[in-house]
């Protein structure tokens, strides 16, 4: 354990020590709301969330970067940088193996939006449902079959302006735009006495047409279309007194994967194949096991055999989690263990490559009477052969009735194993991808990546309708890599090639600020204003480049109005200030200005028109988004979403034949 | 414009203007209407088409402050040379318009249109995909109503349309036809509402 280390560990426990000794008087009171968004099925439609990628943007503290338009990268909460995607991913309880490579695309779960109830968004480090949210967590609580048999459907068709139309045919022709975003979702479910049936089916197409990424795709595969197709089965039961589930997910995916040290998009088929099982089982009043067991099997492979192009891996990875947990009074506490084995396979290679992975968590919290809640915890982990550890502590109080504080602190060491990406995987000896020069990382001599959070909030709250809070964080990030490079164009002018290398001993200290206010004003209008500010404070250049890809400033207004029970507008209006990728610093140049370095501030304006029709069985949707038709990327190699519509169909029909 | 203003003042009943289709009127009543429509300005375009026939067909109901629809325009255009292919445009829209009495049971409205402008063009050297191209269409309407009986209204009518087209397309088209007007089914109130 290095000097940095320890200092950090010991800042950590006299904050512990203080707030312990300041706060001890106990009271019953319980929150479920440290540092978490939650998103209820209508704030997801009265948002203009389409496909389960637009979830990022509900939050405004999670910021997400896209070069084909639909799948992102994300950073939650500035936990992290672009480059690592290791967010966790739950659904109903259950961990989805979801990061493959460092990209993370949500919309591989084969649910569609209408289908979830409640979206959880845990953005600072703690324990949550036995893991540790070192990098963020994104829960999806899906909706609860109705008793009988139900039905329900979605349908969205999605148009972006600027085609010709029948300037083709004359001297102001201009390449065709076409459509975007055809995404169909299908559910079907029943409930009985003590269980019940979840089964989905969503299919989803887009269409490469926009010449950012068309110039590069067209050069690398015959197909200009990504492919989605996914089906799940979800079973309840409920027995021993506890609850369980089984849930099989099923998904695949035609996609042109951009992978960074390529430099270009790889046309990929990706299969992605999930079985769990988990629940609870009360051993008394105050004690209930829990447990999991996960089998996922993530499969990159070539779009079509002819292509020359592709990835040859596949990861089988097996979850065993199981842990007790205690509740009496003012008192609640946990204590698990979690065993996670990754087993890679590549061609060419005799033996797997494994990782394997056990985890020791322990969560303590106390509710005192003065309004004060405190939580602990830790995790004790070994991955790669490496043991590190990670620590939060939280403590809430609310005061004066409408007041609240809340101050969260973090310390987590993470071992580079822990991150499972081409870093992982990749050696000279047997590549998972050939076509790059970018050199393999020995990480033999790094050391624990480690992150120290901090972050507080204040909150008033005059009523359920009318709130507001205003908070600010720190970031400290040490020993961390990066992949520094710079990429040009390649031979034709349109193919880009990286050059650089891996960054080691990465630091960096960013702070920011954030504000929140709801409220009702007039009858049946509702505001929200979201405002979040961050600057790095200090660090080294090539993770300082990284962190100017995220945007300075960030303010969302959203204003929904309800005229009546079954009709409803939406505003919605977004500030993203300037961005920095400087890895296309030369690219700008090269391009003619085609592709910048620079991302422009920009100006989004939404409207959503809502009507529902037979008794709210059908609810439809038109959008606008992107009114100002501004130029909007959230990548300078990505395509530029502009003035788009949208027109979205639910269909749910409830208790059918009860 | 000062005596088409003069004119409307007079014409307005001694109420004046007033709000309709309060809560209890919505999708009360429903109204069919069939129409001639015609471009008569499509700008740039001018140069290379000219508008043939058109026709339009809307279905309507009252909807709180206004009246709420949804409709479709069609409209062919004849090509000038042989450089361009004819093509026939579809704008399939929603409308939104607001009502305004006026004397002798007559009614000015003015409002908003938006949908989808479809085009098929005739161009056999495309396949069917890649002939058929379809754009975001925003406009504003404006229509005059002259009641003939209980359930039969003469109307005249006019639009301008923004086709977001990477070079826009702006239109003009006007055009006259005639609705049915009839009390909404009790399963449709169901079905809307």
């Amino acid at each position: 354990m290095d000097k940095g280390y320890s200092e950090l560990k010991i800042k950590f426990e006299i904050i512990l020590i203080i707030s312990v000794f300041l706060f001890a008087e106990i009271s019953a009171q319980s929150y479920d709301n440290l540092n978490s968004e939650i998103f209820t099925s209508e704030d997801i439609k009265s948002s203009g969330i389409i496909t389960l990628n637009d979830i990022f943007d509900l939050s405004i503290r999670w910021n997400k970067s896209t070069i084909n338009g639909y799948s992102n990268r994300a950073s939650g909460n500035l936990l992290s940088t672009f480059q690592r995607q290791n967010f966790l991913v739950l659904v109903n309880g259950q961990k989805i193996e979801l990061n493959f490579l460092d990209e993370q695309n949500l919309d591989i779960l084969p649910f569609t939006i209408d289908q979830i109830d409640t979206v959880i968004f845990v953005n600072t480090p703690r324990n949550y449902k036995g893991f540790f949210t070192e990098k963020g967590l994104i829960e999806f609580i899906l909706i609860t079959p109705s008793k009988g048999f139900s039905i329900s459907a979605m349908e969205s068709i999605g148009n972006k302006v600027g085609d010709p139309g029948p300037y083709a045919y004359t001297q102001y022709n201009t390449p065709n735009i076409d459509k975007l975003g055809f995404l169909t979702g299908v559910s079907v479910k029943t409930k009985g006495e003590n269980w019940s049936l979840n089964s989905n089916l969503k299919y989803f197409e887009n269409f490469v047409t926009d010449g950012a990424i068309k110039n590069r795709i067209s050069l690398l595969s015959d197909k200009q279309k990504e492919r989605l197709l996914g089906t799940n089965l979800d079973l309840s039961y409920n027995f021993w007194g506890g609850s369980h589930k089984l849930l099989f997910a099923y998904s695949e995916d035609a996609d042109f994967f951009f992978f960074p040290p390529f430099g270009n998009e790889v046309p990929s088929k990706r299969f992605f194949r999930h079985v769990g099982f988990s629940g609870n089982i009360p051993v008394s009043n105050s004690l209930l096991y829990a447990y999991s067991i996960i089998k996922s099997i993530n499969d990159l492979g070539r779009l079509d055999k002819e292509n020359v192009l592709g990835f040859n891996l596949k990861i089988n990875s097996t979850h065993i989690n199981s842990s007790l947990h205690f509740s009496k009074n003012n008192f609640n506490s946990a204590i698990g263990i979690n065993f996670d084995k990754y087993d890679a396979n590549k061609s060419g290679l005799n033996n797997d490559l494994l990782v394997n992975q056990v985890k020791l968590f322990f969560d303590l919290n106390f509710n005192f009477n003065s309004g004060i809640s405190q939580f602990l915890g830790i995790t004790l982990q070994k991955s790669g052969g490496t043991n590190t550890s990670k620590g939060y502590f939280i403590t809430q109080w609310n005061f004066l009735s409408k007041h609240s504080l809340l101050l969260s602190a973090s310390l987590s060491a993470r071992d580079v194993s822990e991150d499972l990406n081409y870093f992982t995987w990749a050696t000279p000896e047997s590549p998972i991808f050939e076509n790059t020069e970018i050199d393999y990382v020995d990480f033999e001599l790094n050391k624990p990546l480690k992150t120290y959070t901090l972050d507080f909030t204040y909150g008033f709250q005059e009523n359920k309708n009318t709130k507001f809070s205003i908070g600010g964080f720190l970031r400290n990030f040490k020993n961390f890599y990066i992949e520094d490079y710079v990429y040009n164009f390649y031979g034709n002018d349109k193919l880009l090639k990286p050059f650089g290398e891996i960054a080691h001993n990465q630091k960096l200290t960013a702070a920011g600020v954030n504000f929140q206010a709801y409220f009702i004003f007039p009858a049946n209008i509702t505001n929200k204003i979201d405002y979040m500010y961050q600057k790095y404070l200090s660090g080294t250049e090539s993770i300082i480049n990284e962190w100017e890809k995220f945007p300075r400033h960030k303010i969302v207004y959203q204003l929904n109005i309800r005229p009546a029970e079954n009709f409803g507008l939406g505003l919605k209006l977004t500030y993203l200030s300037e961005t920095f990728w400087n890895e296309y610093i030369y690219l700008e140049t090269q391009s003619n200005s085609f592709y910048n370095y620079r991302l422009d501030e920009k100006l989004l304006l939404d409207l959503s028109i809502q009507k529902s029709f037979w008794q709210n069985k059908i609810w439809t949707n038109i959008l606008f988004k992107n009114i100002f038709n501004q130029k909007e990327y959230y990548n300078p190699i990505g395509v530029n979403l502009g003035l788009r519509f949208y027109l979205i169909v639910q269909l749910k029909l409830n208790s059918l034949f009860n | 414009m000062k005596n088409l203003f003069l004119l409307l003042i007079m014409l307005l009943p001694p109420s004046g203007l007033y709000s309709q289709n309060v809560e209890s009127e919505v999708f009360e009543t429903i109204t069919l209407s069939a129409g001639y429509n015609k471009n008569i300005s499509m700008g740039e375009l001018n140069k290379y088409w000219n508008a043939d026939k058109g026709a339009s067909l809307k279905i309507e109901s009252p909807f709180y402050a206004g009246l709420l629809g949804v409709g479709v325009d069609g409209q062919l255009f004849t090509s000038n040379s042989l450089l361009q292919p004819d093509y026939k445009s579809f704008f399939i829209y929603m409308y939104w318009q607001y009502q305004l009495k006026l004397l002798f049971n007559t009614s000015l409205r003015a409002g908003v249109k938006f949908g989808s402008y479809v085009m098929i063009f005739n161009d056999v050297t495309l396949s069917e995909f890649e002939s058929n191209e379809s754009e975001l269409g925003i406009g504003a309407s404006f229509q005059y109503d002259i009641p003939v009986s209980k359930i039969f209204t003469f109307y005249v009518q006019s639009d301008f349309v923004t086709v977001f087209t990477m070079k826009r397309i702006k239109l003009f088209n006007a055009g006259a036809g005639v609705s049915y007007n009839f009390t909404s089914p009790e399963w449709i109130k169901d079905i809307l509402n």
